[in-house]
């Protein structure tokens, strides 16, 4: 297969399954996750869409956040537009800090905590925008953006390895 | 003016923003179902999805039943001593079946509203962020299951069905904080008759759902049973939610609010029943 075959069939596919393994973790562990003292959010098609958005190319990229930005919104919430607006922006800032950074391990997983919050951040705006949730700010980040960083932090680790190598097999000429 | 428009990035910006504010717009003010095309990508996503949910459901079923087995000579000693009372209560129950039976025959009565169906369904997954807490179900239109139908897990009330596609849908939970799409209407059970209030919170940190618009008047017991009293509209009466933990006046002194835990484990469903009511709604 070409290079722009495997880009238009492997990320798709990865980010689809990591689309659907975030709402089946988040329902397995949800005695876990989901406490009244701590919120785990598993954002495992974020950690792949900032370590494919440093390989592949940004037209894709962002073609592919856009998609699955809506399919989130759609397939979980059913409120189109926080999603979609905000898959897209972290594929853009990456797309922007690639030139200046490697990707090692060190900085991806500075990356990871830098962009799970800026979207934890957004989607908490969004959602207190709109007045789905009485939460305040000083709640939020001790209930929610503290343990989901954790969480996250720990996924990416696993994930890291297989991930980087998948990224490197797809974008090989 | 013109240096402004010429600046392609900003102008990709502010569509993009206005497209998405106008996107939020039309999904939260527009229609209530979701789009054809909305239900179709959902319906396929939730097809393959199942490809996660079947094993994992599998291997928890694992997990519980050897759980279960290590605690099996306890709860064998705790059930054989609710046996002789179901005993009891299961012929007190098909007498009571039989006269409720022969009554309704009398009055003719057709459906009233404690009749119900129920459709059974499992979790294919949960919203990840819980902002709102909704359940994906796989069973949808096909297998009969309608918006706003209440949804059971084994043992209470957890919520209603939000949305409705071909052949799955989901179930928006009592604990979410949406204030204006979760209330029930509920029933009290009392000594003196029953009495009635609405559902319209959760409280986290204890996990008890709140339940207010009770009249001063009434006597409410810790212990008291909550059941849905079927006068919202879709539910059938008498579907279990909870017992009463603690009562107070409410903030403007006007009314009581009572404290529920609810019966249902609402952090843990995997199998739940979507129930159908057979009595007409009034609407």
């Amino acid at each position: 297969m070409t290079r722009k075959g495997r880009i238009s069939v492997f990320i798709p596919l990865i980010l689809f399954l990591a689309l659907l393994l975030d709402g089946t973790l988040a329902f397995i562990f949800s005695a876990h996750f989901y406490t009244a003292t701590d919120i785990y959010v598993p954002r495992l098609i974020l950690l792949c869409l900032l370590v494919f958005a440093f390989y592949a190319p940004r037209k894709n990229m962002i073609l592919f956040s856009i998609l699955f930005g809506l399919l989130y919104d759609s397939y979980y919430v059913g409120i189109l537009g926080i999603y979609v607006a905000l898959f897209p922006l972290v594929v853009y800032f990456v797309d922007k800090l690639k030139k200046i950074l490697n990707p090692n391990f060190i900085v991806l997983s500075m990356l990871t905590i830098i962009m799970v919050s800026m979207l934890e951040f957004s989607v908490y705006g969004f959602y207190h925008m709109l007045e789905l949730t009485t939460m305040d700010m000083s709640l939020f980040l001790a209930k929610r953006l503290g343990p989901t960083l954790l969480l996250n932090l720990l996924l990416f680790f696993i994930i890291y390895y297989p991930l980087k190598k998948s990224a490197l097999a797809i974008v090989k000429d | 003016m013109n240096q402004f428009f010429s600046n392609k990035k900003l102008i990709i910006l502010l569509i993009s923003v206005i497209i998405c504010l106008s996107l939020i717009a039309f999904s939260i003010t527009g229609n209530r179902n979701a789009s054809v095309v909305q239900q179709f990508t959902n319906d396929v996503t939730a097809l393959t999805g199942r490809i996660f949910s079947k094993p994992a459901n599998a291997v928890m079923n694992t997990i519980e039943s050897v759980d279960h087995l290590m605690n099996t000579y306890e709860e064998n000693q705790q059930l054989k001593s609710k046996i002789d009372d179901l005993y009891e209560s299961g012929a007190e129950l098909a007498a009571l079946k039989e006269d409720n039976k022969k009554l309704k025959e009398q009055l003719k009565l057709e459906s009233t509203l404690s009749e119900y169906s129920g459709i059974n369904g499992t979790v294919i997954a949960r919203n990840p962020d819980n902002w709102v807490d909704q359940l994906l179900i796989d069973k949808g239109s096909q297998n009969g299951v309608e918006m706003d139908m209440s949804v059971m897990s084994s043992n209470g009330y957890i919520g209603r069905i939000v949305e409705v596609s071909p052949t799955s849908s989901k179930v928006q939970l009592v604990t979410t904080a949406d204030q204006n799409i979760s209330r029930v209407a509920a029933q009290i059970t009392t000594d003196k008759g029953p009495v009635h209030g609405i559902i319209s919170g959760y409280d986290a940190e204890k996990n008890q759902l709140i339940l207010n618009q009770i009249t001063v008047d009434a006597e409410l017991e810790k212990g008291d049973t909550v059941t849905t009293s079927g006068l919202g509209g879709v539910s059938p009466s008498s579907l279990f939610i909870g017992e009463i933990e603690e009562v107070q006046l409410d903030a403007h002194g006007l009314a009581q609010e009572a404290y529920i835990s609810p019966a249902a484990d609402i952090d843990d469903v995997r199998f739940v029943t979507v129930v159908k009511r057979n009595a007409e709604s009034g609407e």
